[in-house]
């Protein structure tokens, strides 16, 4: 008889595949070994169903434990129906979150012709549901109990898990400009079309008088009084953020939104792209002696002489004068 | 083309009684213009300019020097000082721009003009290095030889 239960116990063990169950089972079968006067076939029907339902009660409290489909890092070893329609349930959820959101922003700025903003999102939103994909692919797998050894799927779940650790911190830096993306986004609802109806041809003179309400200006009562032309709708950032930022990063934030922005021709350098962005050594050599170049003039005007009367700086000033405009005509 | 004179950063400069003056010069279809066009061109009206609060008497007391030619030409950019007298001005010119303007005649100096003349200075003077025996044998030889 004590064989048996042994057997018993063996047999549970390797069936229920999981600490917890395992040890729930044990207690279980502990337990009926306990109460000894029970028929053999009760005792096993009581240990199976207390297996079954501490395996189920496991897998439960496990799923519910890793918060979201997205960062189960250990898949629990046996996995019923409920744990895996858990899992879908909140797959859909996210999903459906991210991508209200990104749709949302896209949607406005593919009547701006512009979809550099909402590609972060996009590029996100693809990440992550390519990473439900795959998560749940592995859980089946593992769920049926096939070995998830040199599958692909471990590897590529990896990687975007590193991807996703990266994203983190690219987040951080860019958290400024992506809230002013999502403020624009939820603003578009709110915003103004334009009603041809409402378009006054004066009678008299036969010109067009623009209407007087013009909701558009009241929207810009927090105006930016930067110096930047860019007519930004999207409330200015607190304070403390603002003088986080170093005056470079900003100044170069700005010239590089503005020439987004602006339908201005853009000048090319002989290398092929634009020469006024860039923080390479070549601009910052670019910069410096434009500046020199300044100083010296100023120096000149107020001076009333000029400096560069040897033969040597003679040359220097007239080559440097002649490269710098060759670059625009190549 | 025209030529257009812009004057800039006026000063009345009464230490060293002048008006002196940033001048740029639009000559687009011209490699430069000349500094007597100029200084005719400042003698005469240029509207706004500030010294016309001041009489220009004499052309040659204004003088023009510095003249850069921005790159990819059709302006350039120099100085200008307007002496109020020619006494003032032969005082704080520079001889240069004095010859300019024809206050002061150049003297003829081609530098070898200046060491020739040096040359034979060092000859009279007589500048014999040692006993001077040598030389004094030589003379007798060569004394002896054409006799």
């Amino acid at each position: 008889k004590a064989g048996e239960v042994l057997l018993l116990r063996t047999r549970i063990a390797s069936n229920a595949r999981g600490t917890r169950a395992c040890s729930a089972s044990i207690a279980a079968s502990a337990a009926a070994t306990r109460s000894e006067t029970l028929p053999l076939s009760d005792q096993l029907c009581t240990v199976q169903q207390c297996a079954a339902v501490s395996s189920a009660c496991s897998s439960a409290r496990v799923a519910t434990q890793s918060s979201g489909p997205c960062s189960a890092r250990q898949s629990p070893h046996s996995m019923s129906a409920a744990a895996l329609e858990e899992l879908a349930e909140k797959a859909e959820a996210l999903a459906g979150r991210v991508s209200s959101r990104a749709n949302k922003a896209s949607d406005e700025f593919e009547e701006d012709e512009e979809e550099d903003d909402a590609s972060y999102f996009k590029m996100k939103q693809e990440l992550l549901t390519t990473y439900c994909g795959m998560l749940s692919y592995y859980l089946c797998r593992k769920a049926r109990g096939e070995s998830i050894e040199n599958h692909p799927v471990v590897r590529r779940l990896y990687e975007l898990r590193l991807t996703f650790e990266k994203l983190r911190l690219l987040d951080a830096k860019l958290r400024h400009q992506l809230d002013k993306v999502l403020a624009r986004a939820d603003a578009a609802d709110v915003a103004p079309v334009a009603n041809l109806e409402s378009v006054e041809i004066d009678k008299e003179e036969g010109t067009y008088k623009a209407p007087r309400s013009t909701v558009a200006y009241q929207e810009q009562d927090e105006a930016s009084s930067d110096d930047d032309d860019d007519d930004d709708e999207a409330p200015r950032a607190p304070v403390k953020e603002r003088q986080e930022r170093s005056t470079r990063a900003r100044r170069a934030e700005i010239d590089f939104l503005l020439k987004e922005r602006s339908d201005a021709p853009v000048e090319i350098g002989s290398g092929g792209h634009d020469e006024s962005l860039g923080t390479g050594q070549r601009a910052a050599r670019r910069e410096r002696r434009r500046k020199e170049q300044r100083e010296q003039e100023a120096y000149e005007e107020d001076a009333f002489r000029r400096i560069d009367t040897n033969k040597k700086k003679k040359k220097r000033r007239k080559t440097a004068d002649f490269a710098s405009s060759l670059d625009d005509l190549i | 083309m025209t030529v257009t004179v812009r004057t800039r950063k006026f000063i009345r400069n009464p230490l060293l009684q002048r008006k002196q003056f940033v001048v740029d010069v639009l000559h687009p279809d011209r490699a430069n213009v000349p500094k007597s066009e100029l200084q005719d061109m400042i003698a005469k009206a240029i509207p706004g300019a500030f010294y016309h609060t001041y009489k220009v008497t004499d052309k040659s007391l204004i003088s023009l020097f510095g003249f850069r030619n921005k790159f990819g030409g059709g302006k350039s950019t120099g100085f200008c000082l307007i002496y109020d007298s020619a006494e003032s001005a032969k005082k704080y010119e520079p001889k240069y721009r004095l010859v300019r303007n024809g206050f002061v005649e150049k003297k003829e100096t081609s530098r070898k003009q200046i060491k020739e003349a040096k040359n034979r200075k060092k000859k009279q003077i007589r500048q014999i290095r040692g006993t001077g025996r040598r030389i004094a044998n030589h003379k007798a030889k060569k004394a002896a030889k054409d006799g």
